[in-house]
């Protein structure tokens, strides 16, 4: 019974990797970059979250819809700082960019909102299940389906519509995808707009598991990274199953073997990964041009 | 940009190479002298201090340049190299050992861990070191903190023995800033150093272009392990430097975090010259104890700071005089000679005599049976056979599409197809990595040019030679005799090829000022550089105009007259029919016919798919 509850809770923590793995995906299926912020948006949809329900105590149906419209202006803010000045850079420069702007992002919700961790309630309250010795609180449920409904979104949008083909039109090649007609711009804009609006949703979800707190998204990013990589980069499929696997396996090597160690079986996964199947599970698409 | 009538401007304000050194060599003086008075005037104050770990700091950080500023790879472990460096000098001199036998063992095992690291995760996508390099850096944090027997957990190690020198022992902020001063410089050297290696450039190449780095000889893996290993090494004398420097460690200042802190300073600093490393470490380490004011706001300006720097100076701050100096200066863009001078090279008069011969039936050198590539449901090459003559230019023909190009990434290793054989004389090609085809004798150009902007024009071709090159790394980078009589060979052999090209009067240009027919040359002298056996030449005139096109004619028959054999993919038919012995002609990934010229110009089937529309635009022009 005690290994059904702790695959239960892994499942519950790998459905949140995998909804900041869709976001960084969202991105990098784009652009063609890792967004190393990603965490961080996570963290400032956490505390709009805190902001609507709690301090302004508007109804859930309405906080939810305004903080996640208010993650998409950031998210195109966050575009057009940290992504479109230094486009076309070489991609070790890149990837400084977004890290600084994840310090902006993490500081500046330390100014607003305190050092101190806060809680945000769910929509479901502390609604639990229980089936026989194992508990489901109603919020991990609803975790689930907004992750398997993301997924869904997230392949529909890229491939059976005519704003996703043009996205990966962009991020295969950005010159000839303008000379095509695609306006990269906006559809740049798009898609760190969509980045930031899944992001807005991990920390809505988050928020009532974990507390929100200015230095949640560092972690939780990386979690991401990982598990993007474990699932092969680029592969959205990938991305889910390897999150809800981490997820298992961390919280029963946490319960069974040590959790001292706890935060390294990931990365311990994922570079024994790139040592024996570096191009993760589900591979990955994109080969140098010669 | 091509064609445009821009002639040679070079500005008057830009100061002569001799003046700059001059320059140079002017501050470079007034600098040492600073460095080695000024800290007396501080005395044992705070400041030294900083200054000290500043420059345990600019250690790290020089190490840092290697694997990212001249290799364009991501390393997020540069602290975590830093803190096994640490720890390990401390365990080993708590139990006894001196300094100078536990700095080097520690240094060692850095090295050993970035070679584990590096060795599967260097041969894929720039982006997966980083990934590694994360992972790596949080285990080892993680270590830190709980393996307490050996690492003290949290609250670390204390009293870790100092440094004696000759019996003495270093006392005070003074005499380890000297001594600290003393270390920092020679790593500094030695990065400088090697950027006018063989090494560095091999670096330097495939930072700006992997496969044309691997194409010209370098084994481009082997060169990022060298520079990774060279980080981690830079980084575990640093710790040991560190350790004895406070005499205790704890896991703080190890963690991603601060690895992240350090490649910032790299960055803003500049890539590319360890003079940058230098600018980056001292203004991330004084800023924020000159920016105290700001209190919570520093790390949100800090941000967008390392942000707008990198948006504004390409080059990091190191660039940035020189950024000043070109804005008040006319914005001409750097000099676009006219190719005129190519006339005048031996090319055009060895030319003459070669043309003469009109068949040539030498043995065959390359062999190439069954070649099929498919991509998915695509077949690219069907079963292509095609067998090259020595001493003979063999072009290859056929419409856009025609599988080409992908004919020419098969030959070089760029592709691996799924069927067939390619053999260099008696030796399999298949199978084999770009860099061990060109040390075989197979070299060749791309059609979209890859140069190394960062080098100069000599020193591209110089990197071709990578691969004729008898001298070790270890060897190069320390400027043993032997190593510095090979630099000379190098050089010469270089400009040399950069004569035959007619490239000679811009040997010392930075590369990307040429024009787009140059490049295109220097692409073959690089390719000429590696003393290939065959040569092959991916639509070389490309963008050239007709006077353009024909000084590359006479180019490829004097390549002939060398005894080295082309393999030619070319659009242009006024030049295929001018220097073709053989023609093969391709139409959609088959072999359609092969002949001479007279046959190909002949065959119907050939003029239907393929002539019959090319000569009427051929006409036209």
């Amino acid at each position: 019974m005690q290994l059904l509850q702790l695959v239960i809770n892994g499942l519950a923590m790998g459905a949140i990797y995998a909804l900041v793995a869709l976001g960084l995906l969202q991105i990098f299926n784009a652009v063609r970059i890792v967004n190393f912020g990603q965490g961080q948006l996570l963290m400032v949809g956490a505390f709009l979250g805190l902001s609507t329900i709690v301090q302004a105590g508007l109804p859930m149906w309405l906080a939810y819809p305004v903080t996640l419209a208010a993650m998409a202006v950031i998210g195109v803010v966050f575009m057009l700082v940290a992504y479109y000045p230094v486009r076309g850079k070489p991609y070790y420069v890149l990837i400084l960019t977004t890290i600084a702007m994840g310090i902006v992002l993490e500081n500046l919700a330390l100014i607003i909102w305190g050092p101190l961790p806060q809680a945000v309630p769910s929509p479901f309250g502390s609604a639990q299940w229980q089936f026989g010795g194992v508990t489901v609180s109603l919020h991990v449920l609803f975790v689930f389906a907004v992750t398997a409904v993301m997924l869904l979104g997230q392949w529909w949008f890229f491939n059976r519509t005519t704003y996703g083909r043009m996205m990966q039109a962009t991020a295969q090649d950005m010159e000839m995808a303008r000379l095509v007609g695609v306006r990269v711009r906006y559809t740049i804009a798009g898609a760190f707009a969509l980045a930031a609006v899944f992001a807005g949703a991990g920390g809505l979800l988050v928020a009532p598991m974990f507390l929100a707190e200015p230095s949640m998204g560092g972690s939780l990013g990386l979690k991401a990274y990982v598990v993007s990589v474990i699932g092969g980069f680029g592969s959205l499929q990938g991305a889910v199953i390897a999150g809800l696997l981490l997820g298992v396996v961390e919280t029963l090597a946490a319960g069974y073997i040590s959790s001292t160690y706890r935060d390294a079986y990931a990365f311990i996964i994922m570079i024994t990964m790139l040592f024996v199947m570096p191009r993760g599970l589900f591979g990955e698409k994109i080969s140098e041009r010669v | 940009m091509n064609g445009s009538p821009v002639v040679a401007t070079v500005s008057p304000r830009e100061r002569s190479p001799v003046q700059q050194s001059r320059w140079r060599l002017f501050a470079l003086a007034l600098g040492a002298i600073a460095v080695v008075v000024l800290p007396h005037f501080l005395g044992d104050s705070y400041v030294l201090q900083l200054v000290n770990f500043g420059l345990i700091g600019l250690i790290v950080v020089v190490g840092l340049n290697y694997i990212t500023g001249y290799c364009g790879q991501i390393n997020f472990a540069q602290a975590a190299f830093y803190g096994i460096g640490a720890y390990t000098t401390a365990v080993l001199m708590l139990k006894g050992l001196s300094f100078w036998l536990a700095m080097p063992l520690a240094a060692m095992a850095t090295g050993l861990c970035s070679v584990v690291l590096g060795v599967p995760t260097l041969r894929l996508r720039a982006f997966y070191l980083a990934m590694a390099t994360i992972g790596f850096s949080e285990i080892v944090q993680l270590v830190l903190i709980h393996w307490e027997p050996v690492t003290g957990g949290t609250s670390g190690l204390r009293g870790i023995p100092g440094v004696s020198l000759f019996g003495f022992a270093l006392q005070g902020q003074l005499q380890h800033y000297y001594f600290l001063l003393a270390w920092a410089a020679f790593g500094l050297w030695l990065a400088v150093r090697v950027r006018s290696t063989q090494l560095g450039r091999s670096m330097l190449a495939l930072r700006d272009t992997e496969i044309a780095a691997e194409v010209a000889g370098v084994n481009t893996t082997r060169i990022k392990s060298i520079a990774l290993a060279l980080s981690a090494i830079y980084a575990g004398i640093a710790g040991a430097l560190y350790v004895t420097y406070i005499g205790y460690v704890s896991p703080d200042g190890f963690s991603t975090g601060q690895s992240i802190q350090y490649y910032t300073m790299l960055i803003i600093g500049g890539t590319g010259s360890a003079v940058g490393a230098v600018v980056g470490t001292i203004t991330l380490t004084a800023l924020p104890e000159l920016l105290r004011f700001l209190r919570e706001w520093y790390l949100v300006l800090y941000g967008l700071g390392v942000i707008a720097i990198i948006a504004v100076l390409p080059g990091g701050l190191v660039g940035l005089p020189r950024r000043l100096r070109r804005r008040s200066a006319p914005t001409t863009a750097p000099a676009h000679v006219s190719t005129a001078t190519v006339e005048a090279s031996p090319a055009a008069s060895a030319s003459s005599a070669s043309a003469a011969e009109a068949t040539r039936t030498g043995e065959m050198i390359l062999s190439i049976k069954g070649v099929t590539q498919r991509f998915g449901g695509l077949i690219a090459l069907d079963d292509v056979n095609i067998d090259v003559r020595e001493g003979t230019v063999h072009a290859v023909i056929g419409p856009n599409g025609a599988g080409k190009t992908c004919f020419l990434n098969v030959l070089t290793g760029a592709y691996i197809p799924q069927a067939g054989s390619v053999k260099l004389l008696d030796r399999e090609l298949l199978g084999l990595r770009p860099f061990q085809i060109t040390h075989l004798g197979l070299s060749r150009n791309f059609q979209n040019i890859r140069i190394y902007p960062s080098l100069s024009v000599l020193e591209n071709v110089m990197v071709g030679q990578a691969c004729r090159s008898s001298i070790n790394t270890l060897q190069s980078f320390l400027g043993t005799p032997a190593s510095r009589r090979e630099e000379r060979a190098i050089k010469l052999a270089a400009r040399e090829a950069l004569v035959f090209v007619g490239l000679s009067e811009h040997a010392d240009r930075p590369a990307e000022s040429l024009a787009y027919a140059q490049r295109r040359l220097l692409e073959i002298a690089r390719a000429i550089a590696t003393q290939p056996r065959v040569l092959l030449l991916d639509e070389p005139a490309a963008g050239m105009n007709v006077q353009e096109s024909t000084e590359l004619m006479a180019l490829i028959r004097a390549i002939r007259a060398r005894g080295t054999t082309i393999v030619l993919v070319e659009h242009n038919m006024r030049l295929v029919m001018g220097v073709s012995d053989r023609i093969s002609v391709l139409d959609f990934g088959k072999k359609l016919a092969e002949g001479s010229k007279d046959e190909i110009r002949q065959n119907p089937a050939v003029i239907e798919a393929y002539l019959g529309q090319t000569v009427t635009k051929d006409s036209r022009a």
